[in-house]
């Protein structure tokens, strides 16, 4: 029994934090700047996230991915929360999982291949919703309760860009409309994949949630007011110890949906236990990411309420985060169906 | 990433859950299962000391301490899956849990060989009970305000005890209390402490039990006005106490936290059947409580595994860190939330949902008990977070 990261999945987590760190972030968006000045490409290739959990070895395709299991790709979904740089890797990452559990074929290992070489993906959850990096996708999939589609025409499908209140999503109507698909994956697929995409967004929701304590933390620390630091205050302590107790939660809640809902960790799942983790841990982790970055907004008083401080991205990101795949009031609401039976 | 106990483990799981079961079924501790329990501590307590005797005869009391002490010498694993299993089989609460886990880890660390042979045998065998005197009127989150006195006299080194310790678990039934007394009043406070084991059937102290809001009694003032201590029941140096104390209270490795989560498990089941029964289950208000307090449960098993799986070093990772008040305002919300649920009917003290009042007037006692969610907040603020203590 051991619940902690493994070797391989502290490297790729320290490696990621260690490159986002060195890029211009967020903060470049409100300056009109790049925040991608080198582009997807180049992080896809010094970084090679798409490829985490893609198999070593694909039946159809020539290329492969390192076959690690979703814990490895939710390490960089954190990390991505705690930088904020914007990135199509949500989108990629809902994909991929996506297409992992889909049986192996022509079609899904030619997508996977094509993630494998860096290309942009998104998944239509419901097509009247934003659907998260759907604007600059080359692979489009359809998810809904009859399995997994892949939109063979994405050229000729409609979308438009969407103002998103997150500056750091980008966010899209896309409308396949009459687009011909093709089904990779049955119901069940479907269901899993959900789960999956859950306890991805989740692990996003955790980074927010660690990026937004330790800047109230550090901040506590050296702003002074009655003649020294705020954060001797009981009143501001207490503020911060809930973010940890929060952020905690959410990040034990987090990695656990991520081993609970991948095949690769988990032999033994079931629908039924994928989403109860994956439920779990986004309804923890949406709220935790939410309440810390408002709380952290007021450790930090006015200079938070600016638009030059960083604290609004990240409130902005926790709102519209609890947005994507259903607020943590509909994951309770599921969860109680679970327990006490449907209304 | 392994979220499995190894199959030797498991192995050993099957062999504690059938010892319990044979010993269960004996009739003088089948009437007693269940019973006992944080909220139930008063109850059938002579008879708990009988089974306190018989998991000592099983090898089943301090399951955690070394070999060479007489204990099992589990690993933290095996001693986290016996804990679990006694839960399980819903065994009586322990009548010596301050004697197996703070005052024997205690002389194991810091006792003379002596003390060792004289206190360690007869807590593994079941047959002394010890209480815990540390807080005091005056000396409750404060802890090293504390002045009872102990005072040495210099010929003999023995020590006599003047003052008063309160909110002491089963005082009444303790045979041995280990106190902690002020032996040098001129020095600074945490340095003019000692840590003294007094017998309790003596002369000179006087044991008061204290009725709580539930109407049981688990608790108890105890008076000390003369009573006597050995020179050589003096655990650690002289005046070097508070360091004895903070050293017992950190000796808790985390073994009982998913035992407890079970316990708890158990207790949101029955308000489940209980709101199915009422019709509290049908209310969208009630459905999301009760779907929330499931999720944190959940939270509060996977924050007690990382606990476990990151206690190789020195170090308490910052998940542990946040489990006392973590568990003790979930609890509290539960209690809360069985009121809510039974709605009209909680107002009737009706013998049916006895369990479900002493959880909600129990549970006040939670967030209160070693260590408030205050302080529990200042010690995560200061130590986890590194914030300004002054």
């Amino acid at each position: 029994m051991r619940f902690a990261l493994d070797e391989d999945q502290q490297m790729v987590s320290e490696a990621a934090r260690g490159y986002l760190e060195r890029l211009p972030g967020a903060r470049a968006l409100l300056e009109g700047q790049d925040p991608l000045p080198h582009g997807w490409n180049s992080m896809v290739e010094e970084q090679s996230w798409p490829s985490l959990i893609i198999p070593e070895e694909l039946e159809h395709a020539e290329l492969g991915g390192f076959g690690f299991d979703q814990v490895s790709l939710s390490v960089v979904l954190d990390a991505l929360g705690h930088s904020l740089v914007p990135t199509p890797m949500l989108g990629v990452a809902w994909a991929t999982a996506a297409l992992l559990e889909c049986p192996e074929g022509p079609d899904r290992d030619a997508a996977l291949e094509r993630i494998v070489e860096g290309a942009r993906a998104a998944v239509i959850w419901d097509p009247n919703q934003p659907v998260v990096d759907g604007l600059d996708a080359e692979l489009h999939l359809l998810v809904d309760d009859t399995g997994v589609h892949l939109l063979l025409d994405v050229a000729s499908t409609a979308r438009e860009a969407l103002p998103s209140l997150d500056p750091t999503r980008s966010l899209a109507r896309v409308s396949p409309g009459a687009t011909p698909a093709v089904q990779l994956g049955d119901a069940t697929a479907a269901a899993f994949a959900r789960t999956r995409a859950m306890a991805l967004l989740a692990a996003d929701c955790v980074g927010v949630a660690e990026a937004t304590m330790d800047l109230a933390v550090d901040y506590a620390k050296v702003r002074e007011q009655f003649g020294g630091p705020i954060g001797r205050f009981q009143a501001v302590q207490h503020l911060c110890a809930d973010m940890l107790v929060r952020l905690e939660c959410a990040r034990s809640a987090a990695w656990f949906a991520a081993w609970t809902t991948c095949p690769v960790a988990n032999p033994a799942r079931t629908v039924a236990t994928a989403e109860a983790a994956a439920r779990t841990a986004l309804a923890t982790a949406a709220d935790a990411a939410f309440d810390n970055a408002g709380a952290s907004i007021q450790v930090h008083g006015g200079i938070g309420f600016t638009w030059e401080h960083v604290c609004h991205l990240y409130f902005k990101r926790a709102r519209v985060n609890r947005t994507l795949l259903g607020e943590p009031r509909s994951q309770r609401a599921a969860v109680a169906d679970a327990l006490l039976g449907a209304l | 990433m392994d979220l499995a106990f190894s199959p030797a483990d498991e192995q050993f799981r099957l062999d504690v859950r059938a010892w319990l079961e044979d010993a269960l079924t004996d009739p003088r501790f089948a009437a007693i299962r269940g019973r006992g329990g944080l909220g139930d501590m008063d109850a059938f307590v002579e008879e708990r000391k009988v089974w306190e005797r018989h998991l000592g005869t099983g090898g089943w009391t301090a399951v955690g301490w070394p070999t060479e002490h007489g204990g099992r010498g589990l690993s933290l694993h095996q001693e986290v899956i016996f804990n679990e299993e006694y839960v399980r089989a819903r065994a009586p609460g322990r009548a010596n849990h301050c004697g197996e886990h703070l005052l024997g880890p205690t002389v194991i660390h810091f006792g003379t060989e002596a003390q060792q042979a004289r206190f360690l045998p007869p807590i593994l065998d079941g047959s002394e009970i010890w209480c815990q005197g540390y807080s005091e009127p005056g000396a409750g989150s404060d802890l090293a305000a504390l002045r009872t006195r102990a005072e040495r006299d210099p010929a003999t080194g023995r020590f006599r005890l003047h003052g008063q310790k309160v909110w002491t678990s089963l005082a009444p039934y303790s045979d041995w209390c280990f106190v902690l007394a002020r032996t040098n009043p001129d020095a600074p406070r945490h340095r003019g402490i000692s840590c003294i084991l007094v017998r309790m059937d003596q002369p000179g102290i006087t044991v008061r039990p204290i009725r709580q809001m539930t109407g049981s009694a688990e608790f108890a003032e105890v008076f000390f006005d003369g009573a006597e201590a050995e020179a050589e029941h003096l655990v650690g140096p002289l005046h070097g106490g508070w360091k004895v104390a903070m050293a017992t209270l950190a000796f808790e490795r985390g073994a009982s936290t998913l035992g407890q989560q079970l316990a708890f498990k158990a207790e949101l089941e029955r308000i489940i059947e209980v709101a199915k029964q009422t019709g509290a289950a049908r209310e969208p208000v009630l459905r999301d409580r009760i779907a929330e307090l499931w999720m944190r449960l959940e939270v509060m098993r996977l924050n007690a595994l990382r606990t476990l799986s990151a206690h190789h070093g020195g170090e308490l990772p910052r998940a542990a860190m946040v489990q006392k008040l973590y568990w003790a305002t979930w609890h509290r919300d539960l209690g809360e939330l069985a009121m809510d649920v039974l709605g009209t009917a909680c107002a009737l003290t009706d013998p049916t949902f006895e369990d479900l009042h002493r959880l909600f007037l129990w549970s006040r006692s939670d967030t209160i008990y070693a260590g408030t969610n205050q302080i529990q907040r200042n010690i995560i603020a200061q130590r986890a977070l590194g914030m300004p203590r002054k």
